[in-house]
C-alpha cells in the first residue's frame, strides 16, 4: 500500500485540475441547456398522434427521460468509484463516489416527480405501484441510504467502507429498474409504463431529448468536481498543499 | 407568448415538472457555491489564527477541520 | 499484496452474488407477480376473486358507452382471446380510448362484470406527430393483419 501512488499525490493534483475544468464543464451545460430547450418548446409538434396521442404535456419528456437516465448512470458510475476504493483503498476513489451520490439523488427524485406530472394527464395517475416506478423509487432510497449511512459514521474511513458496500449491493436494482420495461418477450413485462424505443421517436423529439440528456450529463460533471473540491479541501485541510494555496506566499 | 405559458391547457403539469427541476438543480449549485465558499474562509481564518500564534501551526490547523468531519 | 487481492475477491463474489440476486429479481418479476391480469388469465381463473386486481388489455373498439350524465361508463376490455365487460363511474383518462391499452383496477362482480374503481390510459413508446403516426400506423395495421399471431394483452398494448 505504500506504493500506491494516488494516497497522497492525487487530491493535491486533482484539486487545482477540478479547478480548471468546472467553468468549462458549465459552458456547455448553458449551451445544451438552452438548446435543448429552444428545441424541445420551439421546433417539436405540439401534438401526438398515433395510440399516443399526447397533448403539450408530452414534453416533459425532455426533463424526465434525461433525469430518468442519469439516475442510473450516476448510480453505476457511483458503484464503479466505490468498488475501486474499497479494493485499491484509494481515498480519493471513496470521495469520487461521494461527489456523484447526492447529483445522483437529486436526478433520481427529479424522475419520480416529473414522472407524477406527466402521469396524471396522461395516464390518469399521479402515482401507480408499476414495477418501473416502484423500482425507480427503490433506487432513491438506495441513493439515500447511501447518504444516510455514510452521514451517520463518524471515523470517514469506516463511513467510505459500509457505504460502498451498501452501493455495490444496491447494484441489483439497475438491471431490474433496466428490466422492468425493457424485457425481451413484452407479454412477459406487463406494467402501466410504456417501454422505450428511440427508433419510434420523431426527429426533433428525439434531438431535443439527447441534447437535454448531454446538458444533464455537463451539469452532473460540474456539481459532481464542486463536491469532489469541497470534499477534497475538507479532509485534506491539514496537508501542506492545502497551507500553501491558502497561503501561497507565507512560508510555513 | 402566454400560449407558450398555457402549454395548451396542461401548463400546470408541463410548468410543475419543469420548475421542480429548475429549482432543484439551481439549489444544489447555490448549496454547492456556499458551502465551498465557507470552508475556505474557514481554512484561511484558522490559517491567520495560527499565523499569529506561531506556534504548532500543523496541529492547529489540522484540529478543526478534523473535528468537524467527525461531526 | 495479499489484502488486496483478498479484497478483490470479496467484492467479485459480491458482485456474482449481485448478478445472481438481479437474475432472480428479474424472473421474478417476470413471472407471477403480474402488474396486470389479461382477461383470458381472469376467464382461466388466475386472478384472485376476493381482493382487488388490476385487469389490462385493449379496449375492444366499438364497445364504449357512457350512460346518464356520461360518467356511467362500460366497456369492454380484451386480450384477442378473451374479453371482459368493465364498469366504471368516473372520468376517464385523457388518452383513453377505444383500441388502446388500459388498466383498470377494482374486483370481479358475480355477474363477470369488472367493476373498476381506477381506469389508466396505456400509451405506447411511439412519439409522432399525428400526420406522421397515421402513416406508420396503417403500415403498421397491415403488418399485423398480415401476421396475425395470437397476440396477448401486454404486446397488442404496447406495440400498436
Amino acid at each position: 500500500m505504500a506504493l500506491n501512488p494516488f494516497k497522497f499525490a492525487a487530491p493535491a493534483v486533482f484539486y487545482p485540475l477540478a479547478n480548471r475544468l468546472i467553468p468549462w464543464f458549465w459552458t456547455l451545460t448553458g449551451i445544451l441547456l438552452a438548446l435543448g430547450l429552444y428545441w424541445g418548446f420551439f421546433q417539436t409538434p405540439d401534438q401526438l398522434g398515433g395510440n399516443n396521442a399526447q397533448k403539450e404535456y408530452y414534453r416533459i419528456i425532455f426533463v424526465h427521460v434525461p433525469a430518468a437516465w442519469m439516475s442510473m448512470w450516476l448510480y453505476v458510475i457511483m458503484v464503479f468509484w466505490a468498488a475501486v476504493g474499497l479494493v485499491f483503498n484509494t481515498r480519493l476513489s471513496f470521495m469520487m463516489a461521494n461527489a456523484v451520490a447526492p447529483t445522483g439523488a437529486i436526478f433520481t427524485f427529479l424522475a419520480l416527480w416529473t414522472g407524477a406530472f406527466w402521469g396524471r394527464p396522461s395516464w390518469g395517475t399521479y402515482w401507480d405501484w408499476d414495477p418501473r416506478l416502484t423500482s425507480e423509487l427503490v433506487l432513491f432510497f438506495l441513493y439515500l441510504g447511501y447518504l444516510a449511512l455514510h452521514a451517520a459514521i463518524d471515523d470517514q474511513r469506516r463511513a467510505d467502507r459500509a457505504a460502498a458496500l451498501l452501493a455495490i449491493v444496491g447494484l441489483v436494482i439497475v438491471p431490474v429498474i433496466y428490466w422492468s420495461i425493457n424485457c425481451p418477450d413484452p407479454t412477459q413485462c406487463a406494467s402501466l409504463h410504456q417501454r422505450s424505443n428511440l427508433t419510434r421517436i420523431e426527429g426533433n423529439i428525439l434531438f431535443a431529448m439527447l441534447t437535454m440528456t448531454l446538458a444533464f450529463w455537463m451539469y452532473s460533471f460540474a456539481t459532481s468536481l464542486m463536491r469532489l473540491r469541497t470534499l477534497i479541501l475538507e479532509r485534506e485541510a491539514e496537508a501542506s498543499w492545502v497551507q500553501e494555496l491558502l497561503n501561497p506566499r507565507g512560508g510555513r | 407568448m402566454s400560449a407558450f405559458f398555457a402549454q395548451g391547457g396542461y401548463g400546470f403539469f408541463v410548468w410543475s415538472a419543469y420548475g421542480m427541476a429548475a429549482i432543484v438543480l439551481i439549489a444544489e449549485v447555490m448549496q454547492l457555491r456556499a458551502r465551498q465558499r465557507a470552508l475556505l474562509a474557514r481554512l484561511a481564518r484558522l490559517q491567520r489564527l495560527a499565523g499569529t500564534a506561531s506556534t504548532d501551526t500543523q496541529g492547529t490547523l489540522g484540529a478543526a477541520p478534523g473535528q468537524r468531519q467527525a461531526k | 499484496m495479499k489484502a488486496r487481492q483478498k479484497r478483490l475477491i470479496l467484492i467479485g463474489l459480491a458482485l456474482g452474488l449481485i448478478g445472481l440476486a438481479s437474475a432472480l429479481a428479474i424472473t421474478a418479476l417476470n413471472s407471477n407477480i403480474s402488474y396486470f391480469f389479461s382477461p383470458s388469465q381472469v376467464i382461466a381463473g388466475e386472478a384472485p376473486l376476493d381482493h382487488v386486481f388490476r385487469l389490462g388489455g385493449l379496449v375492444q373498439p366499438g364497445t364504449l358507452r357512457r350512460q346518464g350524465n356520461g360518467l356511467l361508463v362500460e366497456f369492454a376490455v380484451t386480450d384477442n382471446r378473451a374479453t371482459i365487460q368493465v364498469a366504471y363511474a368516473g372520468i376517464l383518462p385523457d388518452l383513453f380510448k377505444e383500441g388502446a391499452g388500459a388498466v383498470a383496477k377494482g374486483r370481479l362482480r358475480p355477474d363477470g362484470v369488472f367493476q373498476a374503481e381506477e381506469v389508466l390510459a396505456k400509451h405506447d413508446e411511439e412519439y409522432m406527430p399525428p400526420e406522421v403516426a397515421k402513416t406508420l400506423q396503417t403500415a403498421h395495421a397491415e403488418g399485423v393483419s398480415q401476421t396475425k399471431t395470437p397476440p396477448t394483452a401486454e404486446s397488442a398494448g404496447a406495440s400498436h
